[in-house]
């Protein structure tokens, strides 16, 4: 009797001991899981990224009018802004990704980047007219002389003929754009679809690092 | 006795042969030419024979100085001529004293009769004070008196006639000064015997006319003007300094020793930068430029490659290629070991020549020396460019010869327009079957882009219309239409 007794004891201390452990490993598997999340609802949502293409269209202005003869003279920083293009990017909280560029920023960008061409381009029109001894006249006579050169207004001559200021839209679209899915993993996000980047965010601001790069985007 | 006759053989072969070479050789300093009595009317009304000789090909006319001397005595075209002993005096504005024999026809022109004259060579003529660098011949008239036979070509342009040719007869109008109709020209041939040409105005930028002006050629030793450009950049950047003092390195010395070397060098020497940049631009010496692009870059390799960055840079065109600092032809690293030189096109000159004259306006300090003393490379040298002396106002700037790139030159010359302002007339001539063609066309296109600028007008022919490919073509032409 007493013999029985100590042997269901044991057996109770070992099935204890095995629910202690499987409870563990529950716990253990849950808390991986809660690590290891698909996604993460924080980072969900649209995000832009502001492609600065400034430089590049300054260089390239310098370049087609430095080719003339007293380009060299003329201040192309002093007539061009600040171009941007932007980027969107969407976080899903069903795990899904898609990142576009917005072409209509771009659009606007190379309006205004070719708007300062020309306005560089009608000052060393006019260097060059005086040093020829020509005679100056207003800005409408002088649009209408480069015009007249061009063999169309000045802004169809940019669109179509002109130096490539600004890289083309099947270039960035290119680059940028794409779907897929995506899963959190620490501190890193796995996308489908592109390199996997590590990141760090708060409510504003999404910083994904890549090995070749980094990108900084802001709650849209 | 059989190695006697052996021997006498040898010698009787050998006189036999060496006969001809020699008489030819007694015969090189006279020269006989095909005779021609030009008929000249002066401003429509008198009538004077003008003696000619052609020499080597048809109208190819070099007329007696004399007898044009004498057919515009008492005009507003006058000049004088003195000749004495090798030296040609010719004064502009002044009477001419006959001598003899002048508008005296040669005789039996028909008949194939013969006149002999000296070689045709660069004989010592001055004009208003000025040494001229042209080709003539020397001898004497029909009245035995010394007599100069110059291009008909090179008179009128440096007389500043008004002169027309036509079937052995000449027409002079007085009132009127040289001309030079382009289209005319060029559809008699003008541009024929180079490879490419161009005329402009480096100040403005404008070109008034060229020849294949996009054609990729050969450019041999006006490839300095490039190498100038790189070593001043590096100037201006403060990597070198023109005061700095070369070290004559093995490899310069070794390319001195070659037939392509020019200027004696040791290894060790120390040569101060200015020489060496004379020695590049007046002699065009290939070591002076290997010599300044080691000091430059540290190698040819790497002064070779900012010559293509920089050419990048200046927007020249996909042909503009360099391949060593001085313009020599190399030979390609494979099997094959073809011959390769650098090369570009006339426009891209044009580019390189405003680039340069806006940028490094004292270049022309050196290219405009007739002669520079180099006292750290022991020895002087001569400027190789001959329109200093044919055209007042020429400052510059290089000239180039390789078998394979022909004649080159590219001249910059200073005039002024109407209202004052200065301007830097560029002429670029590329693959020029000889120098002689090379300089007279170069200095017919300058006088061409004095023309442009003194009548604000010029022809250019070519492709229709299209859109413009670049800012400079885009202001070209709004500057066109005024």
């Amino acid at each position: 009797m007493a013999k029985e007794k100590k042997s269901r004891g044991h057996k109770l201390i070992v099935l204890l001991l095995l629910f202690v452990i499987l409870l563990l490993s529950a716990i253990s598997c849950a808390l991986s899981l809660r690590l290891y999340k698909r996604s993460d609802p924080s980072l969900a949502g649209h995000w832009q990224m502001e492609l600065v293409l400034t430089d590049s269209a300054l260089s390239r202005a310098k370049l087609w009018l430095h080719a003339a003869a007293l380009g060299d003279q003329i201040n192309v920083e002093t007539y061009m802004p600040k171009l941007t293009a932007h980027v969107d990017l969407y976080l899903d909280r069903d795990g899904s990704w898609s990142r576009g560029l917005d072409e209509a920023s771009l659009d606007t960008a190379r309006a205004m980047a070719e708007s300062a061409l020309g306005n560089a381009l009608r000052e060393l029109a006019r260097l060059r007219i005086m040093s020829a001894g020509r005679p100056d006249g207003t800005d409408a006579e002088l649009d209408a002389r480069l015009a007249d050169a061009a063999g169309m207004p000045l802004d169809r001559y940019f669109a179509e003929y002109g130096p490539r200021l600004l890289p083309a839209a099947d270039e960035l679209r290119a680059q940028y754009d794409g779907s897929g899915s995506y899963q959190i993993e620490g501190v890193h996000i796995r996308f489908d679809g592109l390199d996997d980047a590590r990141y760090l965010a708060d409510d504003a601001l999404l910083v994904l690092e890549f090995t070749d790069r980094t990108e900084v985007y802001r709650r849209a | 006795m059989l190695k006697v006759w052996k021997r006498t053989l040898c010698a009787m072969l050998v006189i036999v042969l060496l006969l001809p070479g020699a008489s030819a050789f007694a015969e090189a300093s006279e020269t006989h030419t095909v005779l021609e009595n030009l008929v000249l009317l002066v401003d429509g009304r008198q009538q004077k024979i003008v003696k000619a000789l052609h020499y080597a090909y048809g109208n190819n006319r070099y007329v007696s100085l004399r007898d044009l001397a004498a057919a515009l005595s008492g005009t507003d075209k006058r000049f004088s001529v003195n000749i004495t002993g090798d030296q040609v005096i010719i004064t502009t504005g002044a009477d001419y004293e006959t001598v003899g024999g002048e508008g005296e026809p040669f005789p039996n022109v028909d008949a194939g009769a013969s006149y002999t004259t000296r070689a045709l060579a660069q004989n010592a003529i001055e004009l208003d004070g000025r040494a001229l660098r042209y080709l003539s011949f020397l001898g004497v008239n029909t009245a035995s008196r010394q007599d100069c036979f110059m291009s008909l070509k090179d008179l009128a342009m440096q007389l500043d006639l008004d002169l027309a040719v036509s079937a052995g007869d000449m027409t002079v109008n007085t009132a009127g000064g040289y001309h030079i109709d382009l289209e005319e020209l060029e559809n008699e041939g003008f541009y024929f015997e180079i490879h490419s040409a161009l005329v402009g105005d480096a100040t403005t930028g404008l070109m008034y006319t060229g020849w294949e002006p996009e054609l990729s050629v050969p450019i041999a030793s006006t490839t300095k003007l490039m190498s100038f450009v790189v070593i001043m950049d590096a100037v201006r950047d403060g990597e070198i300094t023109l005061d700095d003092t070369v070290t004559i390195t093995e490899e310069t010395v070794k390319l001195s020793r070659t037939m392509d070397g020019v200027i004696y060098m040791e290894t060790g020497w120390e040569v101060s930068m200015a020489d060496l940049l004379c020695g590049m631009l007046l002699r065009s010496s290939n070591e002076c430029a290997l010599a300044l692009a080691i000091h430059t870059a540290g190698s040819e390799d790497a002064f070779v490659e900012r010559m293509n960055r920089k050419a990048q840079a200046l927007s020249l065109s996909d042909n503009a290629v360099f391949y060593n600092c001085h313009g020599l032809p190399v030979y390609t690293d494979n099997l094959a070991a073809t011959k390769i030189q650098n090369r570009m096109t006339a426009h891209d000159m044009f580019s390189l020549v405003c680039y340069l004259l806006r940028t490094y306006p004292e270049v022309t300090n050196i290219t405009s020396l007739k002669f520079a003393e180099l006292p750290t490379l022991r020895t002087t040298v001569y400027n190789t460019n001959p329109l200093l002396y044919n055209l007042p106002g020429v400052v510059g700037l290089k000239t180039g010869t390789t078998n394979r790139s022909g004649s080159c030159l590219v001249t910059a010359m200073e005039t002024q327009d109407a209202q004052g302002q200065v301007h830097m007339l560029t002429s670029i001539v590329f693959g020029a079957e000889d120098s002689a063609t090379r300089n007279t066309l170069s200095e017919e296109l300058l006088r061409y882009a004095m023309q442009c600028l003194r009548e604000d007008s010029f022809y250019m022919d070519g492709p229709p219309r299209s859109v413009p490919a670049d800012a400079e073509t885009l202001i070209r032409r709004v500057l066109e239409g005024y």
